[in-house]
């Protein structure tokens, strides 16, 4: 009862920390408002009719009233398409950082827990992941296994598993000889209950930090891989395969490259926005 | 010291194993066959068979990665599948481009982020420093590609001051390119400034500088700033390295003949020798990059050099 009460004040008070941040507050509004768009556009367009049917008379019409964003070389509406994106990046966004937080954490945790050398090793193979570029291991495995969202989302996530990893233990690390720690080992719990009940819920908030930057990394890299072609492929209205698609045409038609980028831009900017915000509020040391 | 860089050297040899396995496991599963594709179509099952039989695809995989890393421990890292050119060679022509090209974009992050974040620390809190932050939190959620995409339309379609592709007007083709690279970098880097310096700025010995009546000036510039550097030039530092392989995507946008395009390229092609050797002299490049970047790193601060010696 006490433990809740505690923990509630916790929350309203990074919650004060974060609403001080008028940025932050802005970014979280715009990023709600994209969610609302991402899944309003799920229910309002079909995506056989609205988002991949060819209409041969409608090609590349400028911006108007019926077509707020023009229609591409396929006549489809790029106002449409734009909106109905917004789930991918999402998507794609999030999952592929869950997959490194979860992986990352659990081998980056496991590590500093069990010690030794199966630390050593562990630690010493992902210096070594570190050191190769993660763009030429999500190329390569986005090709090998084919250009499909599972796997750029596969890919992405498990580029990055050495950073959390390497973060997660020295989070751990560093909780690990508090006190309470030794309180709980004293009273009779296992190693592994206060990994889980103890050690990480204190680690977290680097984590979630680093985590919120990430998304909008991989936005950012989900849209490049596409735009390359390796990522998610054509039909599917994705922000970068929507570039990928309209490039040839750049010259006559820029706002086929204006308005998706436009949207990757917006989203991210929300998205970092409301990182800083986080950082500041968990974090108050780093705060200015 | 001497330990030290031998020791980071000697991580290298594991590295090449690991990289090279990896990207030689994934090719190896990869769509497409490359024999079929080098011999043609025009051929019968039976002499794509001993085309295969020949070039020791059918050998299994472990014994294709053995010899492959006998080759390369030796320098040779094999013919591309298409024009049957020396991976190295290809690569070692394609490289200057690359770094130069990051060498440009790292001098041009350099002399705008660094004033930009002391000017915004300086100004803390004020209207500047609000607009210096919003515009390095812009520049951080730009996607590049998409950048340089613009950046031609407006400079080079419209006003015809740049070339729209390629490297063959020398300084001027380096500029767009090289800015569109630069901006996440310079964003990031006025930040660390910024927070750097109000970091040191904050510090003991800055009073005893500023009670001994140096100007306001002398005390950012002599002191406080000295003193963040290292922690901005760690991060040019991994920047720098990270521009080797990061600039696949935007070297694509302006059609750059670097490593990047090549390795894009390759991988295209099912060009599985010559996209391997990219990945694996890539690895190894970025890795000594670091290697040289992180002894630099000495040089300047001598709490690291200490470190070293002590051990």
């Amino acid at each position: 009862m006490k433990k809740n009460h505690k923990k509630a004040k916790n929350k309203s008070l990074i919650w004060r920390q974060f609403k001080k941040n008028k940025g932050a507050v802005i970014g979280l509004i715009v990023f709600c408002i994209i969610v609302v768009i991402a899944i309003v556009s799920v229910i309002v367009f079909d995506f056989d009719a609205d988002i991949t049917a060819v209409k041969a008379a409608d090609r590349l019409l400028p911006p108007s009233k019926e077509h707020w964003f023009g229609t591409d070389n396929l006549g489809r509406d790029v106002f449409a398409r734009v909106c109905y994106g917004a789930q991918y990046s999402l998507l794609i966004g999030v999952v592929s950082v869950i997959i490194s937080v979860v992986f990352g954490s659990l081998v980056g945790a496991f590590a500093a827990f069990v010690g030794g050398w199966i630390e050593t090793i562990i630690m010493r193979l992902i210096e070594l992941l570190l050191m190769i570029p993660g763009i030429l291991l999500v190329i390569m495995i986005v090709y090998t296994f084919g250009a499909s969202i599972p796997n750029l989302m596969l890919a992405l996530g498990l580029s990055t598993v050495p950073h959390f990893a390497r973060n997660a233990r020295a989070s751990v690390l560093t909780v690990r000889n508090n006190e309470y720690i030794e309180a709980s080992r004293a009273l009779g719990a296992s190693e592994l209950s206060i990994l889980f009940k103890h050690v990480l819920p204190n680690a977290i908030s680097p984590i979630l930090v680093q985590a919120t930057s990430r998304i909008s990394g991989c936005i950012i890299s989900a849209a490049g891989y596409s735009f390359l072609g390796l990522g998610v492929p054509s039909p599917l209205p994705e922000w970068g395969a929507m570039l990928s698609d309209g490039r040839p045409f750049i010259y006559n038609y820029p706002y086929l490259e204006i308005f998706p980028g436009l949207a990757i831009m917006i989203t991210v900017l929300a998205i970092n926005q409301i990182g800083d915000g986080l950082r500041d509020a968990l974090d108050p040391k780093l705060k200015r | 010291m001497l330990k030290y860089i031998f020791k980071r050297i000697l991580i290298l040899i594991p590295l090449i194993f690991l990289v090279s396995f990896i990207v030689f496991a994934l090719m190896d599963n990869a769509p497409g066959d490359p024999v079929r594709t080098l011999v043609g179509e025009n051929m019968t099952e039976e002499q794509i068979e001993q085309k295969r039989e020949e070039l020791g695809f059918n050998d299994p995989l472990l014994v294709r990665y053995g010899r492959y890393m006998k080759g390369v421990f030796k320098g040779d890292f094999g013919k591309s599948l298409y024009g049957n050119k020396d991976v190295l060679t290809e690569y070692l022509f394609r490289l200057p481009f690359t770094v130069n090209l990051a060498l440009i974009s790292i001098f041009f992050t350099l002399i705008i982020s660094i004033p930009i974040g002391i000017i915004a620390a300086v100004k803390q809190n004020t209207w500047i420093d609000a607009i210096f932050s919003a515009g390095a939190i812009m520049g951080l959620s730009i996607p590049g590609f998409w950048l340089g995409l613009m950046l031609v339309l407006l400079f080079s379609v419209k006003l015809g001051w740049f070339p729209v592709y390629g490297a063959d007007e020398g300084l001027k083709s380096y500029i767009l390119p090289a800015i569109t690279l630069g901006v996440a970098n310079a964003s990031l880097l006025t930040r660390m400034t910024r927070s750097s310096l109000l970091d040191t700025i904050r510090q003991d010995y800055l009073k005893t500088v500023r009670a001994k009546g140096l100007s306001e000036r002398k005390t950012i510039l002599n002191h406080a700033f000295r003193n963040a550097l290292i922690p901005i030039a760690t991060i040019a530092g991994s920047q720098f390295s990270g521009l080797l392989s990061g600039s696949i995507i935007v070297e694509n946008v302006f059609s750059w003949p670097g490593i990047g395009t090549l390795t894009v390229t390759a991988i295209r092609n099912h060009d599985i020798t010559l996209a391997t050797g990219c990945a694996v002299l890539t690895t190894m490049f970025t890795a000594v990059t670091l290697l040289i970047v992180d002894i630099l790193y000495a040089f300047i601060d001598p709490r690291i050099k200490a470190q070293y010696t002590g051990k």
